[in-house]
């Protein structure tokens, strides 16, 4: 092999071996996730799942029967403290010395937040049930204390009128019993808001027509789950990591959530409408579960992201009666969405996601470090070329 | 001897505090009960006695439900319904036995009312149907009279 030949062999060889330092192991714009919010554990066993489930279904049975014995109307007036009928109705469940300390507390805040909320006598009545922390193991059943989640009993065809909201025992409980006062107000109410979820909605606006009803139902309530009408805060996305600036997304989550989920974020309005009316299809009956539980890590994968605030925005945006109108409505759900928007449901939901998201980037995208490099050894190649084909003319 | 009336004890406070609770209703349950006796004074005007029987319950929207009445031959009887101001259309309809539907009413938006002389005494059932009703649940009212 004549010299010039192997030295352009050793060339190519040399810049396959850059290139493949460059690009392997595989990047395509994804690095690897940072665990900035929990420590890396393994993947659990499939019977390590099993049990989990099984778990997650015999809380969610519990949290179902308690709110059917603590809500009842029948149960209500001699459980709870006096309600004037113009706010919630609070039935701490727990020890009497616990429950007569927690209750005047819940009650005061309960009403602001119901104030906040623009609520006042409502057809739907609420009840809130708090759970009192308590300490006790009942022989291998699964221990009570859960994920900090609400769970919500609707109001259905034997009882149109209650909304029954458990609240178990967990940080702001046990925190009101170690310092006997509410320490952080707005935070705590904030958080009291957000655990009112879909009651809030049936409190503000009625039971919902029946296409909007089965429609929430078959997604497990997940566009109204936090009621939040009231604040004109904007917020942010906090999958985006600590830095919103930088807008670096947490690719762990972003690939847990669904591929409408996920297209919606890049912006594709096919894609937002699709994840917002997910669930119309079917008949309107009353068959849909009473009980919504949410399971422990259910804003990991979501249908839509930020799903949990949309109908809050949606009714600051239109305001109260065109949602109204909306709720009630005995039109096919995608109709009235439009109607009560004023164009179609995944432009609105493209423009709404851009108030707390940038553009999820999507499809192959060369990082700008890769595409520099390749431009560097195209030119160089071009460069070589070109100086040895001056070095080879023949005068 | 001794558990049965502290059982009757316990029945006769439950009744005493839940009764009252029962009868206050909230505000759209009270507009029923207003319209009601409103519509008692009206027709006692002209002739109709007391109601034999009323009802107030709430009902969704496109939701419906019957209850039974027992009506005498030969005796003319006035069914009228009335609904809380969130309600736009309110049907009554009255069937047999069978099922036949003997007196209809499903024009009158927020009032209707049904007038039949029952041929037989029998058991007949008043079905309520909430037509329309902008925010969920209304309530509505409805009271049999004889003529």
């Amino acid at each position: 092999m004549a010299r010039g030949v192997r030295v352009w062999v050793a060339v190519a060889i040399a810049a396959c071996g850059i290139v493949a330092v460059a690009y392997l192991p595989p990047r395509g714009g994804v690095t690897a996730p940072e665990l900035r919010f929990a420590a890396r554990v393994p993947q659990p066993t499939p019977a390590r799942l099993r049990a989990q489930d099984v778990a997650e279904r015999w809380r969610a049975t519990q949290a179902a029967i308690r709110l059917l014995e603590s809500a009842h109307p029948l149960v209500r007036p001699f459980s709870a403290g006096g309600s004037n009928g113009a706010g919630p109705t609070v039935i701490v469940d727990g020890p009497d010395s616990t429950a007569s300390l927690l209750h005047p507390m819940l009650v005061a805040e309960l009403d602001t937040v119901w104030r906040q909320l623009g609520l006042g006598e409502t057809k739907v009545a609420v009840v809130v049930v708090f759970e009192a922390p308590r300490f006790m193991y009942r022989g291998s059943a699964p221990p009570e204390e859960r994920s900090g989640n609400a769970s919500y009993l609707l109001p259905d065809s034997a009882d149109r009128t209650t909304c029954g909201v458990l609240i178990p025992a967990g940080y702001w409980s046990i925190n009101l019993l170690r310092v006997r006062r509410v320490e952080r107000v707005a935070q705590f109410r904030e958080w009291l808001k957000g655990n009112l979820g879909p009651c809030a909605f049936y409190a503000a606006y009625g039971n919902p027509g029946k296409p909007v009803r089965s429609w929430l139902a078959r997604r497990n309530f997940d566009l109204a789950l936090y009621p939040v009408w009231d604040n004109p805060g904007r917020h942010r996305l906090w999958a985006l990591g600590q830095d919103p600036a930088m807008q670096r997304w947490w690719w762990d989550w972003v690939y847990n959530q669904s591929l409408t989920a996920v297209a919606c974020l890049a912006r594709r309005p096919d894609a937002c409408r699709t994840a917002v009316l997910e669930g119309v299809e079917g008949a309107f009956d009353d068959s849909g579960p009473r009980v919504v539980t949410l399971g422990q890590w259910w804003w990991k994968s979501q249908r839509l992201v930020a799903a949990e605030r949309y109908l809050s925005d949606v009714v600051r945006e239109v305001g109260h009666d065109r949602f109204q109108r909306f709720w009630s409505s005995t039109q096919p759900v995608d109709t009235a969405l439009a109607a009560m928007l004023k164009m179609p449901v995944g432009e609105w939901t493209v423009g709404w996601e851009r108030r707390f998201a940038p553009e999820l980037p999507l499809g192959a995208a060369a990082p700008p470090s890769a595409s520099f490099l390749a431009l560097l050894l195209a030119a160089a190649a071009v460069g070589s070329v070109a100086l040895a084909a001056r070095r080879r003319q023949v005068r | 001897m001794r558990r049965s009336g502290t059982l009757g004890v316990i029945a006769v406070l439950v009744l005493a505090v839940w009764a009252p609770l029962r009868a206050q209703g909230n505000r759209w349950e009270r507009q029923v009960s207003d319209q009601l006796q409103r519509a008692v004074t009206a027709l006692h005007g002209k002739g109709v006695g007391r109601p034999d029987l009323t009802r107030i319950a709430p009902l969704n929207s496109e939701e419906s439900e019957s209850f039974p009445v027992t009506l005498q031959a030969g005796v003319g009887y006035l069914i009228s319904g009335v609904c809380d101001d969130d309600c736009t259309s309110l049907h009554l309809v009255l069937a047999n036995a069978a099922n036949n539907e003997v007196a209809v009413d499903r024009a009158s938006e927020n009032f209707p009312v049904l007038r039949f002389t029952p041929p037989e005494t029998t058991r007949y059932r008043v079905k309520v149907t909430m037509a329309a009703c902008q925010m969920n649940p209304c309530w509505y009212g409805v009271a049999v009279y004889r003529k």
